[in-house]
C-alpha cells in the first residue's frame, strides 16, 4: 500500500473515532465542514467540464425544503422525503440544464442563468412564507430520537451521515475525474 | 386604464434608470474588457458609506461628498485591478470570480465590523413630485437622467475615442494590442477607474433614495449582472434597453401580486429570453 | 537599420533562438526562411517587443532597444504584422486602421494616412464600416498590412504573409510589398514560401532550429543547391 493510502486510512480512523473525544459544538462545524466539503465537491464537478455555475443553492434549497415541509405537514419520512427532494432538484437541474446545453447557452450567459435560477428559487421559498417560514426559516417538526425521522438529539449520528456523504462525494468525484482522464488519455494516445 | 398601473408602470421606468446606471459600469468592465468584478455591487456600497460619513456625519455638502465618493470609488477600482485582477488576468475566469467573490465576503465582513448592521439613511428628502395625479419619486427621476446620460456617453467613448477604441479592442485580442502602440496595463487601468467611477455615481444616487447596510450589495447585485448579460455582454445600449424590460416586468408583477414574486416573474422571463437569444437580446 | 547580435530567447525552459544575429540595412527588403517550427515567428516578436531577449543586444538605427515593451517599440518605428492577421473581429475595418494609428505621432496624421491607405487598397475603402472578421482571407492580408502601416513605421515586419491565402491572392501579396518597398519603407519578412519571398527580397537569411545557417543575396540563395533541393523541391 502506497504511503498516500496508509495516510489516508489513518485519517479516516481519526475522523471516526472523533464523536467519542470532542465536544459537540466541534463536532457540529465539523459537520458543517463536511456537508460544505460535499457541496464544493459537487460544485468543482461542474468546474471540471469548464462550468461556473451559481445554481447549486437552488439545489440545496430544493434538497432541503422539500423533505422539511413534507415531514412536518405530512409526516411523511424523510427516508422517502430525501429522495424525492433530490429527484425534484435533478429534475430541476434538467429543465435548466438541458435547454442551455441544446441552445448553446454557455460561458458567462450560462452562469447568468444559474444565479437566474438560485434567485428564483430563493426568492419563491421566501415568498411562499404562509408555509415555509420566509427568511426566518423553517423548524421541521420535533421527534426526539428517532430513525423514522432522521432526528437525533445526539450530534454524533448526524456526524456520522455527514461524514458517510463525504466519503460518498468523494468517491462519486474520483470515479468521474479518472473516468475523464482515462478518456483523455486514450484520445491523446491516439494521436 | 387604472391610474395604479400607470403608476406602477411609470415608476418601473424610473427603476430602469437607477438599474441602468447600476449597470452602466458593470458592462464596462464585465461586458467590454471581460474582468469579472462579483463585488461591484459591493463597491457601490463603500461608496454608500463614504458619502453617508462624509456628509451625515462630517458635515460636508452633498455635492462634494459626492464628488469625493466617485473619485475614491475610481481609486478602488485601480486597487481592485492592481491587487487583485492582474495577478489572475490571465487565468481561467473563475479565479477572477474567486478572487473578486473574497473581496465581497471581505468588503461585506469589514463593513459590518465597521458600521454595525443598522440601516443608515443620510436623512436627504428629495421631494416627490406630483404629476397629474401620480406621484414620482424625484430621486429617480435624477436617475433616469444620468442613466441615459452615462449609457450615451460611455457609447461614444467607446465608439469615437482613441481609448474607447483600444478599449474594445482589448476585449478581443489583449496580446496584440501592444503591436499598435497600446499600453495593455494602462487601458486596465483606465478602464477599471472608470469602472469604480461608474460605481461611485451610481453609489450617489442610491444614497439620497435607500438607507445603507453592509448587505444591501446582495439585494441589486444579481439583477444587474443579469442585466448586463440580457442587453448583450459589452452593448451599452442593449444594457439600457434590458435594464428597463426587467424593471417593468418587476414594475407590473408588483402591482398585480407581491415584490418577492415579481422579481421572480423577471428572473424566470430572463432565463426563458437566454434560452431564446443565448448571446443576449442585442447580442454583436 | 536593424541589427541583431547574438540574440537568444524562448519561452519559459524551452530556448527557440541561438544567438541569432542579423542585419536588416535601411531601405532593403531581408527575408527569413526557413521550416516549421525554426523560431521564425518567435524572432519577429522578439523584434517587435513581444517577446523580451534573453541573450544579445538589438538596435535600431544605431539606438539600443532590445528589452523595450511592444508599444515602445512601436514609437520606435517598427510595425509588425502578425501571423494570421490577428485583425480585431469585432472592430469595423476603419476602427482597425484607426487603432493602428494610437501612438500620438500616428493620431495627428491619421487623416491623410488612412487616405493613403484607402488608395492603396481600395477594396479597403468600400468595406470599411464592415466587420473585419467578415472580411475574406486577402482583405483581411491587407487591413492587417494597412493597420501596421498607420503608425508610420521606419520598419515594417511581416510574418508569413502568404499563409492561408489562395495563390492568386499571395501573388497580390507581395506585389503590394514591392509598392511599399518603392515608397521607401524597410521590410523584414518572414515566409514559408520560398519561391515567391526570394523574388521579393534584397537579401534573405535561412533560420533552422532556432539559428541562422545560410546568409546571402537573394540570388544566392536561390541558386543555393541546398535550398533548392531542400525548399523549393527542386
Amino acid at each position: 500500500m502506497s504511503p498516500v493510502r496508509i495516510l489516508a486510512l489513518i485519517g479516516l480512523a481519526i475522523l471516526i473515532a472523533l464523536p467519542a473525544i470532542t465536544p459537540t459544538y466541534f463536532l457540529h462545524l465539523l459537520i458543517q465542514i463536511l456537508l460544505w466539503s460535499f457541496i464544493y465537491t459537487a460544485w468543482a464537478l461542474m468546474g471540471r467540464f469548464g462550468f461556473v455555475s451559481f445554481g447549486h443553492g437552488a439545489f440545496m434549497g430544493v434538497g432541503a425544503y422539500v423533505p422539511a415541509l413534507l415531514w412536518s405537514y405530512y409526516g411523511l419520512t424523510p427516508w422517502i422525503g430525501i429522495p424525492l427532494g433530490v429527484f425534484l432538484s435533478a429534475l430541476l437541474a434538467f429543465v435548466i440544464g438541458y435547454p442551455c446545453f441544446r441552445l448553446r447557452v454557455v460561458g458567462h450567459y450560462f452562469a447568468l442563468v444559474t444565479l437566474a435560477l438560485s434567485q428564483v428559487v430563493l426568492l419563491s421559498l421566501t415568498a411562499a412564507r404562509d408555509i415555509t417560514g420566509g427568511s426566518l426559516g423553517f423548524t421541521p417538526k420535533a421527534a426526539g430520537h428517532s430513525w423514522y425521522a432522521l432526528q437525533f438529539p445526539e450530534k454524533s449520528y448526524f456526524y456520522g451521515i455527514a461524514l458517510l456523504l463525504w466519503l460518498v462525494g468523494l468517491y462519486v468525484w474520483q470515479r468521474i475525474d479518472r473516468g475523464i482522464n482515462r478518456e483523455a488519455l486514450a484520445a491523446i494516445s491516439e494521436d | 386604464m387604472d391610474i395604479y398601473l400607470l403608476e406602477a408602470i411609470i415608476n418601473g421606468l424610473l427603476l430602469g434608470g437607477v438599474l441602468a446606471l447600476l449597470a452602466l459600469g458593470l458592462n464596462l468592465i464585465f461586458g467590454v474588457i471581460d474582468v469579472v468584478w462579483i463585488a461591484y455591487a459591493d463597491i457601490v456600497m463603500c461608496g454608500m458609506y463614504v458619502i453617508y460619513f462624509l456628509y451625515a456625519q462630517y458635515g460636508v455638502p452633498l455635492p462634494l461628498a459626492c464628488l469625493i465618493a466617485i473619485a475614491a470609488m475610481a481609486a478602488f477600482g485601480v486597487m481592485v485591478h492592481l491587487l487583485i485582477i492582474a495577478p489572475v488576468l490571465n487565468s481561467p475566469p473563475l479565479n477572477q470570480l474567486l478572487a473578486t467573490g473574497g473581496l465581497l465576503f471581505f468588503l461585506q465582513s469589514f463593513a459590518t465590523l465597521l458600521f454595525g448592521t443598522e440601516f443608515r439613511n443620510i436623512g436627504v428628502r428629495l421631494p416627490i413630485l406630483e404629476i397629474a395625479t401620480i406621484y414620482v419619486s424625484f430621486a429617480r427621476l435624477i436617475a433616469f437622467g444620468l442613466g441615459l446620460v452615462g449609457a450615451v456617453a460611455l457609447y461614444f467613448f467607446l465608439k469615437r475615442t482613441y481609448i474607447g477604441t483600444a478599449i474594445r479592442a482589448i476585449a478581443q485580442d489583449r496580446d496584440i494590442v501592444g503591436l499598435m502602440g497600446v499600453d495593455q496595463r494602462r487601458i486596465y487601468l483606465v478602464t477599471s477607474a472608470i469602472g469604480g467611477a461608474l460605481a461611485g455615481l451610481a453609489a450617489c444616487l442610491l444614497a439620497m433614495q435607500y438607507d445603507v447596510h453592509p448587505f444591501i450589495g446582495n439585494t441589486f447585485g444579481p439583477v444587474i449582472f443579469m442585466i448586463c448579460v440580457l442587453g448583450g455582454l459589452g452593448n451599452m445600449i442593449g444594457g439600457f434597453i434590458a435594464s428597463f424590460i426587467i424593471s417593468q416586468i418587476i414594475a407590473i408583477g408588483g402591482y398585480y401580486s407581491n415584490s418577492e414574486l415579481s422579481y421572480v416573474l423577471a428572473f424566470t422571463l430572463f432565463i426563458v429570453l437566454m434560452f431564446v437569444r443565448p448571446r443576449g437580446l442585442f447580442a454583436r | 537599420m536593424l541589427s541583431l547580435a547574438a540574440v537568444s530567447a524562448g519561452y519559459g525552459s524551452f530556448q527557440a533562438l541561438f544567438g541569432v544575429s542579423l542585419e536588416v540595412p535601411q531601405g532593403e527588403a531581408v527575408g527569413v526562411i526557413g521550416p516549421n517550427g525554426a523560431g521564425k515567428t518567435t524572432l519577429m516578436r522578439v523584434i517587435s517587443g513581444l517577446l523580451p531577449l534573453r541573450d544579445g543586444a538589438m538596435t535600431l538605427e544605431g539606438r539600443p532597444v532590445g528589452g523595450l515593451p511592444a508599444h515602445r517599440m512601436v514609437e520606435q518605428g517598427i510595425a509588425h504584422v502578425p501571423e494570421n492577421r490577428r485583425l480585431f473581429p469585432r472592430l469595423s475595418v476603419e476602427d482597425n486602421l484607426r487603432i493602428g494609428a494610437f501612438i500620438p505621432q500616428a493620431r495627428q496624421r491619421f487623416a491623410e494616412q488612412v487616405e493613403r491607405i484607402y488608395t492603396l487598397f481600395p477594396r479597403l475603402k468600400d468595406r470599411r464600416e464592415q466587420l473585419a472578421g467578415t472580411l475574406s482571407g486577402g482583405e483581411q492580408q491587407m487591413c492587417a498590412i494597412g493597420r501596421a502601416l498607420m503608425s508610420g513605421p521606419k520598419l515594417l515586419l511581416m510574418d508569413e504573409p502568404s499563409a492561408g491565402l489562395a495563390p492568386l491572392v499571395v501573388a497580390q501579396v507581395f506585389e503590394l510589398v514591392q509598392r511599399i518597398r518603392a515608397e521607401g519603407l524597410t521590410v523584414l519578412i518572414v515566409e514559408q514560401n520560398v519561391q515567391q519571398v526570394l523574388e521579393v527580397v534584397d537579401r534573405a537569411y535561412l533560420l533552422e532550429v532556432g539559428a541562422i545557417k545560410l546568409a546571402g543575396t537573394a540570388a544566392e540563395l536561390r541558386n543555393n543547391d541546398f535550398i533548392r533541393k531542400s525548399y523549393m523541391g527542386l
